[in-house]
């Protein structure tokens, strides 16, 4: 792995980023290894955006220095190979904004630092459909459904997505995670989800539990 | 004056000034709610305008709040002049969602960070040619006139303006904006005279002036959330040399709104600056410089702000200290209650208290304690009871046990 990437990243310094990564690529160095350096560098700026040091911010800035790294190395390699080491093949978590709420903000940056932390994670957008939702659970067989509302005015939508959830034999097989302004703890409650969050400080913690993934962290 | 409005006006004043009122004063910022109990659709905001006003009425009959805010902002308000404009940046019920969902903005990059060189070296320019014609999208047009700098040839100009209004796009734009001048008028003065009308009633509204500080119209408005926090690690000379040309113009908005609509309550919406957005640096730099003038030049000017601390803004509060005492209302929504009566109770009246949540999912009995538990905690003292956010979706007997419990637990 290159040190000097990984701290330019976690460090949110930019252009050394990507100063660094054009002289790697023109050394001829495995890409491979540039890719899992931003991983680890990522991975550095979630720790400490977890651990309060990093802020919102820190996220949205990291998240840019990563795709213009991507952007670099894409001609060197297939697209498909420019993400992050999976802990699995198989998708572990679906995540979506409910029918009704166009926001995105919150469930992008969740997506970001699930993905960065190695998961491989289903998006299905904004304004999804209760059947969608099902759909998706049930095609992937993840583990985990992400339900992303900032809307007050979505928590019935939210309940009968969990309600239908159990009519349909899945409940039992998922966690159920809300999240976004309105998933506080009293709405967690009366939709019957598993967990909530308002906002993805401790994401990650609570994912690699539920998943019972075990990590040295950086 | 009104007796019922006098009372109102005394009971407020009192909190703010950190002094105990006769009863605590509860604020309702019942936003869609009046869809719902009176009988109308979400959609009825934006296309009925009567119709709102009169559930409104309505609203604040029944539950005689001390202080009010309904959803009649004209960037929200009547939809008729969004369709007229193809407004791309927020989304209403009835156009393109359904009829009981509210409205929702459509945040973007609507100008890009190259684009700040523009904006700088001509604001009216910048925001006239290349913003609205990206947010309106019946305004391209504009996009065609000349720089607006060329004016400055004086009786040598109007060939070169007339030229290219001559343009078929240009001419269609300059239509458009005829055509939504009368909806928009219409719609302003009726709500204008609304709130007249309920005034003479006893009803006080919170929202006569409005502002923003100069990051969030930045982050909101130009450059999205994601842009303005990459701004401010790639361009902060810009972004703040931006926020200065705003200022200005943000806080001559807020005044004159309130000279207009003779409401001396200045509602100041902040959207990025509580934790977790950006860091203590960031803030020190990009935003509190910002507020804490705003606040400051609006109380100077003899105005009550009202700042809406959205979010969580635990770690802002030893900031927010540095504030004049007894001259603000800070509504708070999801801070510590005993955290913020321990850290502001001598600088400033506290409106929060109730979690939107529980109107919406709780009994009369957790109302009931919530409220209490919040009017022990002020000591009845620099309190407003408010609700976290609007009210929508809160159930109207919640909202009831929550208005009786205030004036049994508050008096």
């Amino acid at each position: 792995m290159f040190e000097p990437l990984i701290r330019a990243i976690s460090s949110l310094e930019i252009d050394s980023a990507t100063s660094l990564t054009k002289q790697y690529l023109s050394d001829g160095v495995p890409v491979v290894d540039i890719i899992e350096s931003c991983r680890i560098g990522v991975e550095m700026v979630g720790k400490r955006y977890q651990d309060g040091e990093y802020f919102l911010s820190d996220l949205v800035m990291s998240e840019f220095i990563l795709k213009e790294i991507t952007e670099l190395v894409e001609p060197f390699l297939p697209v498909e190979e420019c993400g992050v080491n999976s802990i699995s093949n198989k998708p572990q978590i679906v995540i979506g904004t409910i029918e009704g709420d166009i926001h995105d903000l919150g469930k992008n940056i969740v997506i970001f630092l699930l993905r960065s932390s190695g998961y491989s994670v289903i998006d299905l957008g904004v304004d999804v459909s209760k059947e969608k939702f099902v759909e998706a659970a049930r095609k992937s067989g993840a583990r985990i459904i992400g339900i992303c509302f900032l809307l007050t005015n979505c928590t019935a939508v939210v309940k009968e997505l969990i309600d239908t959830l159990d009519d349909e034999g899945l409940r039992e097989k998922v966690t159920v995670i809300i999240g976004g302004y309105a998933a506080d703890e009293q709405t967690c409650e009366y939709v019957g989800a598993d967990y909530s969050a308002t906002d993805t400080t401790n994401i990650i913690p609570l994912f690699d539990s539920i998943l019972g993934v075990n990590r040295n962290r950086c | 004056m009104n007796k019922k409005l006098q009372e109102k006006r005394k009971r407020i004043a009192d909190a703010v000034a950190l002094q105990k009122p006769d009863r605590v004063p509860i604020f309702l910022m019942q936003n869609y709610m009046p869809a719902r109990t009176e009988g109308l659709t979400y959609k009825d905001a934006h296309y009925n305008i009567d119709g709102w006003i009169e559930a409104n009425r309505n609203f604040v009959r029944r539950y005689d709040p001390d202080m009010y805010f309904m959803i009649d902002q004209p960037n929200q308000g009547d939809a008729t002049v969004h369709e007229i404009l193809g407004t791309v940046s927020v989304k209403w019920p009835g156009g393109s969602l359904s009829d009981n969902l509210p409205h929702q903005f459509v945040e973007g990059e609507y100008m890009l960070q190259e684009e700040y060189d523009h904006f700088l070296d001509d604001p009216s320019d910048y925001l006239l040619r290349v913003f609205v014609p990206r947010i309106f999208s019946n305004l391209k047009g504009l996009a065609k006139l000349p720089p607006l700098k060329a004016l400055s040839l004086g009786h040598l100009s109007p060939n070169l303006f007339g030229m290219a209004i001559f343009d078929p796009e240009v001419a269609g734009a300059m239509q458009k904006l005829l055509e939504m001048s009368k909806p928009a008028a219409d719609f302003v003065m009726k709500i204008g005279a609304a709130h007249a009308g309920m005034l003479d009633e006893g009803q006080l509204y919170a929202g006569g002036a409005l502002t923003v500080v100069p990051f969030d119209v930045i982050s909101d408005f130009l450059r999205g959330m994601r842009g303005a926090m990459i701004d401010m690690f790639q361009v902060p000379d810009k972004l703040i040399a931006a926020m200065e040309k705003f200022y200005p113009l943000l806080l001559g908005a807020a005044v004159q709104g309130a000279t207009i609509s003779g409401n001396k309550h200045v509602f100041i919406a902040l959207h990025r600056g509580s934790d977790g957005f950006m860091s203590m640096k960031q803030f020190e730099k990009f935003y509190w410089p910002y507020l804490k003038q705003m606040i400051c030049d609006l109380i100077d000017a003899g105005l009550t702000p009202m700042p809406v601390f959205e979010g969580i803004y635990e770690q802002r509060l030893d900031y927010l200290r540095e504030l004049p005492a007894g001259k603000i209302i800070g509504h708070f929504d999801r801070s510590n209650l005993q955290m913020l009566q321990n850290k502001l109770g001598d600088v400033m009246c506290v409106a929060a208290g109730m979690p939107v949540s529980l109107l919406q999912t709780g009994t009369v009995e957790t109302v009931r304690q919530q409220t209490k538990k919040a009017i022990e905690i002020f000591e009845g003292k620099g309190l407003i009871m408010a609700s976290s956010t609007v009210l929508d979706e809160a159930k109207p007997e919640l909202l009831q046990a929550w208005v009786d419990a205030t004036r049994e637990f508050g008096a």
